[in-house]
């Protein structure tokens, strides 16, 4: 716990920290706390305050339903460790959690760059290579079954050029399903990254790269010693909701396989979904979700120190 | 101003041929909205007699009029508040280096952290006490505080990254902190402000169980439950789903196209100003 | 109490307008000029819109406000809004037990009306009434019955040349002469887990209740389990079956959706599934004709029997805002005009004889074996809790995938089944 109470006090606030005396040797007036009052009142009354409340439930042994229920202290914590589904879920929800924020922020970074230069079709391709973000999970996870399929489209591209001993039962082998979902959210959100570096890169005054090219900088040395830093909040605020993202995933995975074949792609998610309104056991999978939450704080802030201290150090 | 070269032209190229491919699946999906149910070819094939039926159709028969309205209103109305009260907040949290910054940032933080089933049965009972369900208010203030730690999130990243000169300069003038904020904070804003925008329509757009838990029970409906109408668990006409999605995608995209060359016209002139 | 009074208030907001929500219940007769407003939830998306149409027509001055949903998010919403008391006068309720939806679960709790009364509730076959009620009470009005069989389509038997099998032989060697020629007998999607289960009960209708009626009230009772009973021959079929080549390959990553194109286009004979799939598969392919069949089991074609069972009805909140209402609407679906009207589109069969229905040929034989009584109600109606049917299903997934075995899954059926309720 000391990790966490004290690594984003130094990571979080540090930045503005250093900067306390700026060359003209003025002092910084501080922007009043109640500027923050509004959001923060929304933020409990419609998230804090009724978490706090839902955690009651993970106590109980509530299905969801009937009006009478009871206490049972720790029991939902003790059965998870039982729970075989739980402990392949947990595994799914971070293969998937990790793979994509890999996949998904590389790809989306080389777009951002690509859209960012002065090619003529940039302000066509920036919307659309955004459009898959935009589009109903739901219905993505529709499309994409049907072009998974045995004999989708996929397989029979595959076959159109020349490459019938790669086409594959993409969601229905239990062993390549998992990583089939990967490839739809990447495709799906690529876009969506690439609009937050794309962000980042336009905060970068266009003066830095006309004085690059004049230093007659090549692209790859201009990207790390002048465009990489200045994206340094981009590059945390990616990583830290494709982290967030894919851990809580839920509407792919369970329009694309509902967890199956079998449980072979089941996530923390689908199983807190199916246990609470499939099966009716409401208590245990609040008791889920609170596990899930505890995942989610320790790799994000995990993730967060990093992130800071490669920000600190850029800027 | 970086000219066209060589180099440029192939990069062009690259970009078009991975735009085709990400394009792909919407190129299936706007080739079934214009096909006649009956056609079962191939969805790769092109559709041979294309049909806007399947638009009107889905326009009359999902009563999309209205759902669009009230879609537009939810979106508009809950972005504006949640943009408003975001931007507003992370400005001391970005700059502020007291105790009590630091203990707020962290709790958004935990916002985001939260899987939304936990809050979700006493939000929904706190919400019927109050007398909105059945009322886009209830989908208005649920957003407008849902989305508040993901956008607080985006503008603190960004604030941090820009550097305080203008605003000390605008406090030396005489501004007060909120005329600081309003004319020189928020402007330089402007990258981040657009693509929260668009994050959050997005997400509050696409939204399902929500409005139709919240709304259930009302004459009142959003795209996204209009939608659903359509797609039933035994009878299923995709043609028509595809044609209500396309007419759903549209309003969002364009928004986003309009904004995104509004940015670069716009964004050398706000630093310079 | 504090709450009741805030949902009136919440309904006088919905409405719009006081009159509405003062104009409730007692003057439902004719002549009323005032709107009144029935609330509803339903997962019969496609048909009971026009249901509701005519319910208008019939009754001037009525507004009917509801909202459609998939199964799996109207058991969310549905739940939800039970527990927190406000729920829609009238809502989809599945017949019997093992679904978060179905009668048991919402009546034990005392959610749902009591129905016993309306003339229709003395009227319903034994086999549904049996679904339809909790503690000898009915609760559910339901409206229509599905069966499963083998659908075969007509033009892609003409063209390979070979007709429905008569037994489990034919069968066998009608799967193989089917895959020689390049079109698989049966199209099988089981990517969606739902469908994985459709096969099976086929299977079991005939080899567990076939030599024993009672089986089901035998499980209840604790005196049979899946492990040591017939229910290991039906699973050991499906397997053969698969072996055999009588569905296209990779059933595990072919959808519902993608099974039905197959079987509408003649890339397979026909398909195995409720009589439900007939009007999807004539949608698909408007010139076909499709016929419903008894799936052979065995090599004795009089011992065969149907699964075929009550489909999801509507119940009324017993908190119903508009009590009288809601029974006039419960009371008009189950009345010929509208029953029939559902069941058209629905294409299924009415749960009341004598609406004057005239069942959709392709379902002759399905209605004979109803009249007979030679059907059985789906396996999972009676069982005493949800988990039994997902541990099936996810499990005949992992079968399907090598991943587990027959025998395993019967055993983790057992354990849940005996959990209870």
């Amino acid at each position: 716990m000391t990790m966490i109470d004290q690594r984003p006090d130094r990571a979080g606030v540090a930045p503005a920290r250093r900067r306390v005396t700026p060359p003209g040797g003025r002092l910084h007036t501080t922007p009043p706390w109640w500027f923050a009052a509004p959001a923060m009142v929304l933020f409990a009354f419609v998230v804090l305050l009724p978490s706090a409340r839902g955690v009651y439930y993970a106590f109980t042994d509530w299905d969801g339903l009937n009006p009478v229920y009871s206490l049972v202290g720790l029991d939902n914590f003790t059965a998870m460790v039982r729970d075989p589904d739980a402990v392949q879920a947990i595994w799914h929800t971070l293969l998937i959690a990790v793979a994509i924020t890999i996949i998904q922020n590389g790809l989306g970074l080389v777009l951002a760059l690509g859209v960012n230069s002065t090619i003529k079709s940039r302000n066509v391709l920036r919307v659309f290579l955004f459009a898959p973000a935009v589009v109903t999970p739901i219905v993505t996870a529709y499309l994409w079954r049907n072009l998974l399929g045995p004999d989708g489209a996929v397989n029979s591209l595959l076959g159109a050029v020349g490459l019938a001993s790669w086409q594959q039962d993409w969601l229905g082998d239990p062993g390549l399903a998992l990583w089939s979902i990967v490839g739809v959210i990447v495709w799906q959100f690529a876009g969506y990254s690439m609009v937050i570096f794309l962000a980042g890169l336009q905060s970068v005054p266009k003066e830095i790269y006309e004085a690059a090219d004049i230093d007659g900088a090549g692209p790859v040395r201009r990207f790390w010693s002048v465009i990489r830093p200045l994206l340094a909040p981009a590059f945390t605020i990616n990583l830290m909701l494709s982290i967030i993202g894919g851990i809580k995933l839920f509407d792919q995975v369970y329009a694309l396989t509902g967890g199956g074949p079998g449980h072979a792609t089941d996530t923390l998610s689908t199983l807190i979904y199916k246990d609470a309104f499939t099966l009716g056991e409401f208590g245990y999978s609040i008791a889920l979700a609170v596990v899930l939450t505890i995942i989610v704080a320790i790799a994000s802030t995990g993730q967060y120190v990093v992130l800071s201290r490669n920000e600190r150090a850029a800027s | 101003m970086r000219r066209y070269r060589g180099r440029t032209f192939g990069l062009e190229l690259l970009m078009i041929g991975v735009a085709l491919v990400v394009g792909f699946p919407l190129y299936v999906l706007v080739n079934l909205a214009v096909r006649a149910p009956s056609d079962t070819s191939s969805p790769i094939r092109p559709t041979t007699s294309p049909t806007l039926d399947n638009f009107t159709q889905a326009w009359q028969q999902g009563a999309l009029g209205g759902a669009l309205l009230n879609s537009v209103v939810v979106t508009a109305v809950s972005v504006v508040i949640v943009l408003a009260v975001s931007s507003f907040a992370a400005y001391p949290l970005a700059r502020a280096t007291a105790r009590w910054s630091r203990g707020l940032f962290l709790l958004i933080m935990l916002g985001l952290v939260l899987p939304f089933q936990l809050a979700a049965l006493p939000l929904y009972q706190t919400m019927r006490d109050l007398g909105l369900l059945g009322t886009p208010w209830a989908l208005i203030l649920f957003y407008s505080g849902l989305q508040v730690p993901f956008t607080t999130f985006l503008y603190v990243g960004f604030l941090r990254a820009l550097p305080r000169d203008f605003e000390d300069a605008a406090l030396i003038d005489g501004c007060t902190p909120t005329q600081g904020f309003r004319y020189v904070v928020f402007p330089m804003l402007k990258p981040i402000t657009v693509t929260a925008l668009v994050l959050n329509a997005v997400s509050v757009w696409n939204d399902f169980f929500t409005p139709l838990l919240y709304l259930s029970g009302s004459a009142q409906q959003t795209m996204p439950v209009a939608i659903a109408g359509f797609v039933g668990q035994y009878v299923t006409d995709w043609n028509l789903v595809f044609a209500a999605l396309v007419i759903s995608i549209v309003p969002i995209l364009a928004v986003y196209f309009a904004l995104q060359r509004s940015i670069i016209n716009g964004f050398a002139g706000g630093l310079k100003g | 109490m504090r709450t009741s009074r805030l949902a009136a208030a919440a309904a006088i907001l919905t409405a719009g307008s006081l009159l509405a929500a003062c104009s409730g219940g007692t003057n439902a007769g004719s002549g009323t000029t005032d709107t009144q407003v029935l609330t509803l939830a339903s997962v019969d998306q496609g048909s009971i819109e026009d249901v509701i149409e005519a319910f208008k027509k019939a009754n001037p001055g009525v507004d009917v406000r509801f909202t459609t949903s998939g199964a799996d998010q109207y058991q969310q919403q549905i739940r939800t809004q039970l527990s927190s008391g406000t729920a829609p006068d009238v809502m989809s309720v599945w017949p019997g037990n093992g679904n978060p939806g179905a009668t048991y679960v919402l009546a034990q709790p005392g959610y749902l009306l009591d129905l016993s009364d309306q003339a229709w509730a003395a009227k319903l076959p034994p086999a549904i009434k049996s679904v339809a009620q909790y503690e000898d009470k009915t609760y559910t009005a339901i409206f229509g019955q599905n069966g499963i069989g083998a659908v075969y389509n007509q033009d892609a038997l003409d063209k390979s040349g070979l007709t429905p099998p008569g037994t489990w032989t034919e069968l066998l060697s009608f799967c193989k002469a089917a895959a020689a020629k390049g079109t698989p007998a049966f199209a099988l999607g089981n990517q969606d887990n739902w469908v994985t289960q459709i096969v099976l009960y086929a299977l079991v209708a005939t080899t567990v209740f076939g030599p024993d009626r009672e089986f089901a009230s035998k499980m209840e009772a604790g005196q049979a389990t899946f492990a040591d009973s017939p229910w290991t021959t039906a699973m050991d079929k499906y397997l053969q079956m698969e072996k055999t080549g009588c569905f296209q390959k990779n059933p595990l990553g072919t959808s519902y959706e993608a099974s039905q194109t197959l079987a509408a286009t003649g890339k397979t004979l026909g398909i195995i599934q409720g009589n439900w799939v007939v009007a999807l598969l004539k949608g698909k392919n408007p010139a076909g004709k499709f016929t419903l069949k008894a799936l052979p089991a065995t090599d004795n074609p009089s011992e065969f029997l149907m699964p075929a069972a009550a489909g999801a009805g509507y119940g009324v909140n017993a908190k119903a805002k508009n009590k009288d209402l809601a029974l006039k609407f419960v009371n008009f679906v189950m009345s010929p005009e509208g029953m029939n009207l559902f069941v058209k589109k629905q294409g299924g069969l009415p749960s009341l004889p004598d609406t004057g229905y005239t069942a959709d040929p392709s379902l002759a034989e399905l209605s004979t074996y109803i009249t007979d009584n030679k059907t059985v109600p789906f396996m999972d109606q009676l069982w005493p809790n949800p988990k039994v049917q997902q541990t099936m299903l996810s499990g005949l997934q992992e079968i399907f995938s090598n991943q587990s075995t027959p025998d395993k899954v019967l055993k983790a059926m057992d354990t849940d089944y005996k959990a209870g309720s």
